[in-house]
């Protein structure tokens, strides 16, 4: 048997099989596919170009209680308009009016999503046709060795405008999440998703796939703040004319944590623009890895795309693998992308230093003016005073 | 208030100050002028405690404290003030947020409390005028896009507001224009009192014409070799510096 063979055998034993709410008929269909393809999968190794960054051994090889639930905990005012609900508490014909859970058609399709359809243990479902839907998810992680596999799945309908803060939240020894979070926005439709990761002890797969309509506008804010390990993996689909797609992120390395955007934008219509910003800043050992892959198809003439990545390495001891991707199949296109890893701006900090502020501040000072550009792109409010806050504490302690 | 003794330092292997000796007292403007290389800029720097530079020996003893011995932050805390030839741009950081920081941890050194809000905008808006610094660049991030004589402009208003002891102007006036020059002496000169004190480095003359200096030095090769009255420097403008170099290497 080969090492992954048996790697693969023995992790799929550890973490176990725990459906809880989600086991039910309506999703027979999602699970017996997973299962399909998770016989014939094997988890990615680092020879693979998408993983190649990323060791995922520690998730592998990891001691699980998969009998510790993860609870979920929703706010926001629930209505017939808009709505966020548990798999559990949602009637089978409701579920069959939305669109049907599974992104089998999309070929990035990896171990981990075959994973979460074949064992998803529940999820949150959130529906938006009013104009101003707010809804918040806490995840608390608190076992050591906990299991979390939430399927969730977002639908902004025609016209409307939904916000979503999406918290992972406590501590966790050698816990595990892998989330897969499908996004659908409708023509004309505006959707804004602030996701904060600040589980100490996490090892977690995140994947979100999005498929855009016409007109439509999504900003996604991920800020990775603490978690052993963060992969997070964004692909949206442009399909259709004048959209607007926003992707952006904060890495705050610590101790040895790595932390991994993979971003893929398919832009496969025409007369659209879409603008990335990830930020980082690694202090100790940690790494960060960012992949952002721009897809502009053939038919997708006068795309405007633009990709930036950025980061400042604290430590000796800490590093970055970042890799922005184009590929362009239209001839009438605007695209750029830039990237850049460096140390800290030391005569910046002699600067502040020589007007009084100690030295500890001035970096603190100056870390927050480089995440500025981050936080100022969050257009609600609280969550960004909120990340704010935790930015302010989690520096100030480093 | 600042007395140098004997002071050396050098850069890498590079001695660069061969014992310098000043003595400056409340109330005087002293200016330091010599040719490219002299050390003039390595004096500033070893003064505001830039760490790249490694002193080998003297003392400078500011009011009494051993400064050498203090963080450059601790410095201005005490009251030194660089006004840097090349002032950094700070993007993100806007210039009343930075100078709130730094007012506030001075007057905590200080055993002071923060100064409050409404007080604080009182006094950027009183110091801006006195140095005919625009609105916007005081609201702007810190430096980030400001022409030559807007950042120099603005050391004059960090100045204005922290309210040094002892100013060192490092090569103020170089890259500015006659309305620029005109502009931040101006600032400087109201700033003045009985009770601090200004180091002016400059290799023309010119800034001196609007400043006037009660005492000029001249610096050559990491060594004062001359000092005298604010004519010394008229008669540097018209004769150089070859015939000073001349008698200090013979």
């Amino acid at each position: 048997m080969s090492r992954l063979l048996e790697q693969k055998e023995d992790f799929l034993r550890e973490i176990g099989q725990n459906l809880n709410g989600a086991n039910r008929s309506v999703f027979e269909g999602l699970r017996s596919s997973g299962e399909e393809q998770l016989s014939k999968l094997l988890p990615p190794s680092t020879k693979e170009e998408y993983w190649k960054y990323t060791k995922l051994t520690k998730i592998l090889k990891g001691t699980y209680s998969p009998q510790q639930p993860v609870i979920m905990e929703f706010l926001g005012e629930s209505d017939e308009q808009n709505y966020i609900r548990n798999w559990e508490d949602m009637e089978a014909e409701e579920i069959a009016s939305l669109p049907k859970l599974g992104v089998t058609d999309r070929k990035e399709e990896h171990f981990f999503d075959a994973l979460n359809a074949a064992r998803f243990s529940d999820g949150f479902c959130v529906y938006a046709e009013g104009d101003a839907a707010r809804f918040e998810v806490y995840e608390n992680f608190r076992g050591p060795g906990s299991v979390s596999q939430k399927r969730n799945l977002v639908v902004v309908k025609k016209g409307a405008s939904l916000k979503l803060i999406h918290r992972l939240k406590g501590a966790a020894r050698g816990a595990f999440a892998n989330n897969l979070t499908e996004v659908y926005v409708e023509e004309g439709a505006h959707f804004e998703y602030i996701m904060i990761q600040d589980v100490q002890g996490l090892s977690q797969i995140g994947s979100i796939y999005v498929e855009q309509k016409s007109n439509s506008v999504v900003r996604f804010h991920t800020a990775s703040l603490s978690g052993d390990l963060n992969r997070n993996n964004l692909n949206i689909r442009v399909n259709g004319e004048n959209c607007e797609s926003y992707l952006d992120g904060i890495s705050l390395g610590v101790n040895a944590n790595h932390i991994d955007h993979h971003t893929i934008v398919d832009h496969m219509q025409p007369n659209c623009m879409s603008s990335e910003n990830y930020k980082g800043i690694f202090y100790d050992q940690s790494r960060g890895v960012f992949n952002g892959k721009v897809f502009v198809r053939q038919l997708a003439q006068k795309t405007n795309a633009f990709q930036s990545n950025q980061n400042i390495l604290m430590s000796d001891n800490s590093s970055v693998d970042s890799k922005p991707e184009l590929e362009i199949y239209a001839d009438d296109v605007k695209c750029s992308h830039g990237s850049t890893t460096g140390q800290f701006d030391e005569e910046a900090v002699f600067y502040l230093r020589s007007r009084g502020i100690g030295e500890d501040s001035a970096r603190q000072l100056l870390v927050q003016a480089f995440l500025a550009e981050i936080t100022e792109a969050i257009q609600d409010e609280e969550a960004r005073d909120e990340l704010l806050s935790l930015l302010d504490l989690k520096i100030g302690s480093e | 208030m600042l007395e140098i003794k004997n002071l050396k330092a050098r850069i890498e292997e590079k001695e660069i100050l061969r014992g310098i000796d000043l003595k400056i007292n409340a109330g005087e403007v002293h200016a330091i002028m010599g040719p490219n290389g002299s050390g003039k800029s390595t004096l500033a720097s070893v003064l505001a405690g830039r760490e790249d530079y490694e002193v080998t020996g003297g003392s400078v003893s500011f009011d009494g404290k051993d400064l050498l011995d203090l963080k450059p932050e601790d410095r201005a805390r005490e009251g030194l003030f660089l006004a840097f030839q090349y002032p950094v741009e700070i993007p993100g950081v806007s210039n009343v947020n930075f100078l709130k920081t730094a007012v506030n941890q001075i007057r905590e050194y200080k055993g002071l409390e923060p100064m409050a809000a409404k007080e604080f905008l009182k006094m950027v808006r009183e110091r801006k005028d006195l140095v005919e610094m625009p609105s916007d660049l005081a609201q702007r991030s810190v430096n980030e896009g400001f022409s030559g004589g807007e950042k120099k402009r603005n050391e004059i208003f960090q100045m204005a507001m922290l309210e040094p002891k002892l100013s060192i102007l490092d090569e103020t006036d170089s890259g500015l224009d006659i309305d620029a020059l005109r502009v931040v002496a101006n600032g400087v000169n109201k700033l003045r009192t009985p009770q601090n004190a200004s180091l002016v480095i400059t290799h023309y003359q010119r800034l001196l014409d609007y400043i006037i200096p009660d005492f000029v030095h001249v610096l050559y090769q990491g060594r004062i070799i001359r000092s005298g009255g604010k004519e010394l420097a008229l008669e540097l403008e018209e004769r150089g510096y070859d015939w000073i170099k001349e008698g200090a290497e013979a």
